[in-house]
């Protein structure tokens, strides 16, 4: 049988090791995310679904709210946190992921996801189209009404019984 | 004590060949007896398919295939999936796109124990390997290595069994082999060097499909091949005439790895005193086994980022030779973290995040502290431990009551070095 290092005094190791939890799971929770900036101010999605011919995109990281989705051609509107419009052609080619491992789909994609857009030219010179709209290469949702990880009401829940259960258990 | 009884060897089948019992299951496979266990595993497809609380696109592909893990009715299959997870390796670091990954593990998952030569075809042409190596780079005239080199070193023949221009060879067979981002198969017929190219000595106009047939009935790859598996089944260092008699077996039987495992799973060395505790528990085997022994519903989403402190991380292999294994699980550091993890699984148990029953349902009928201390100890580790550790987890027990102590003693168990031990 494999031999592995025997605690001397095992007891007293497994109390550190609960002592050590919440410094662990402290720890833990600061590296979980699903996307990798917080939230910006939200507004108020724009009444009309027209996309107007868009200027260069913010940032590609930066979170914009999902304004319209349309079919023909496949595309979607997204409202930047400087309040810019901007319409991103969708191709075959386009990548969809929620978070960082979870799959996804335009078929998914709602107005009032939040989502982070790789498609500047900047980035990738072949991004524009030949008719001067913006395509969409890599696209990050989180869809409307999720929260980051950690941030929701089930995972606090579970995270306070936890520290309650290992406060209570070893003595 | 050692694999002395039926049960323990049936315990021991189902920690190697998957991922622990509960323990309603235990009893249930100790009735078929250890043959009777091994056939039920390897026909799994006679079992009904695994049924998921929650598709990947909703709780993330970690927690959705640990989910799998811990419900399945399959465990060979689940288990197998992993394998070739960590033999076949790509990494979403890289590949980005989830549901790459997501269609690879289901071609993990359907070729679990078909022909290796089929699997070798089919992860040629997947998407997220097509990315993790390379493989869409490599073109006519300017071939990419990248895949060609890593299909002979790591998942066919093994180092030292080809030659540097066998690597080129292998990746003029390849050139045009690519696929879309989106995850579809494409041959680029203006990118492929159909010209004939010379492989481990054979000469032909090769392209991807041929070179897959003759690495997989290659008998360095059998050798190669059957070593890996019997040391991820068995133990770390087999003796060369058990991986004589497996590769011949691979080789008779055209490179099937049902073939493999089930001589693997029904041989003497499996059920030896060799083999027994004698691997270290992945991060992924330690908290499913601990969720399935402790008869938990469901993961809870908190113990993705404990794994990836243990040193594994689903879907993300450290780099393209998969994860080490073995003693690297364990150091001071991570040796701590898998205590805390056990305690607060135990903690957790019954609770709206894991499901199942209140751990304190775990001992029913056992009311003293002896009684409860023989309970836990055969639920988690075969009921073998040393004296002393008896003594001690009877004199804990004698100073607490009730759901306080079925707690503690589960938490005590979880520590002992045997039960960081597969």
């Amino acid at each position: 049988m494999l031999r592995i290092p025997r605690f001397q005094h095992w007891r007293t190791g497994v109390a550190l090791a609960a002592a050590g939890t919440v410094l662990l799971g402290g720890a833990a929770l600061a590296r979980s995310h699903t996307l990798p900036m917080p939230l910006a101010a939200q507004t108020a999605p724009s009444p009309t679904a027209a996309p107007a011919a868009s200027p260069a995109p913010a940032h590609g990281q930066r979170l914009a709210t999902v304004t319209a989705i349309s079919q023909n051609p496949p595309s979607f509107t997204v409202r930047q946190a400087n309040g810019q419009l901007v319409t991103y052609l969708v191709r075959p080619t386009t990548v969809f992921r929620a978070g960082k491992d979870r799959p996804a789909s335009f078929d998914q994609l709602k107005v009032g996801d939040r989502v982070a857009v790789r498609g500047r030219p900047s980035q990738d010179a072949n991004a524009r189209a030949a008719d001067g709209q913006w395509v969409a290469r890599l696209v990050t949702v989180r869809p409307a009404g999720e929260q980051p990880a950690g941030s929701s009401p089930g995972a606090r829940a579970a995270k306070a019984h936890q520290k309650g259960g290992s406060r209570g258990a070893i003595q | 004590m050692g694999l002395s009884s039926e049960r323990v060897r049936v315990a021991h089948l189902l920690r190697r060949a998957g991922f622990g019992a509960r323990p309603d299951e235990l009893d249930a496979y100790v009735q078929l007896g250890f043959d009777g266990t091994v056939t039920r595993l390897i026909e799994y497809e006679a079992q009904p398919e695994t049924t998921d609380p929650a598709p990947p696109e909703q709780v993330g592909l970690e927690i959705w295939w640990l989910n799998r893990m811990l419900r399945t009715r399959r465990p060979l299959q689940e288990k197998m999936t992993l394998f070739w997870h960590g033999h076949l390796t790509s990494a979403l670091t890289k590949v980005r796109n989830p549901a790459l990954m997501l269609n690879q593990n289901q071609l993990f998952r359907a070729s679990a124990l078909g022909r290796y030569e089929d699997l070798l075809r089919a992860i040629s042409r997947d998407a997220a390997m097509i990315h993790w190596l390379d493989l869409n780079t490599n073109r006519k005239g300017a071939p990419n290595e990248n895949y060609a080199r890593e299909l002979l070193e790591l998942f066919t023949l093994g180092i030292g069994n080809y030659t540097e221009d066998d690597v080129r060879e292998v990746a003029r067979a390849f050139t045009g082999w690519s696929a879309t981002p989106a995850g579809e198969f494409v041959f680029n017929r203006n990118q492929h060097d159909f010209g004939p190219k010379t492989v481990l000595g054979q000469t032909g106009n090769f392209d991807g499909d041929d070179v897959c047939a003759l690495l997989a009935a290659h008998p360095a790859t059998a050798r190669f091949l059957t070593t890996k598996l019997f040391r991820f089944f068995a133990y770390p260092d087999p003796e060369p005439a058990v991986i004589d008699r497996l590769a011949d077996a691979y080789l008779a039987s055209g490179g099937s790895i049902k073939t493999v495992v089930e001589q693997i799973l029904r041989s003497p060395e499996f059920v030896s005193e060799r083999a027994y505790r004698a691997l270290i528990k992945s991060p992924v085997e330690l908290v499913v086994g601990a969720l399935r022994t402790l008869g938990a519903e469901q993961v809870p989403p908190q113990v993705t980022p404990v794994m990836r402190l243990l040193g594994q991380q689903l879907f993300n292999p450290p780099n393209v030779a998969g994860w080490s294994g073995g003693r690297s699980w364990i150091n001071p550091s991570t040796l701590l973290a898998r205590f805390n993890l056990g305690s607060q699984l135990v903690a957790q148990v019954g609770t709206p995040a894991v499901g199942g029953q209140p751990a304190e349902t775990l001992l029913q009928g056992a009311s003293a502290p002896e009684a409860q201390v023989e309970r836990v100890l055969d639920l988690l580790v075969d009921g073998t431990a040393g004296e002393d550790e008896r003594a001690a987890l009877v004199a804990y027990a004698r100073q607490l009551n009730g759901r306080q102590r079925v707690l503690g003693l589960l938490r005590l168990a979880m520590a002992l070095p045997a039960y960081q031990l597969n």
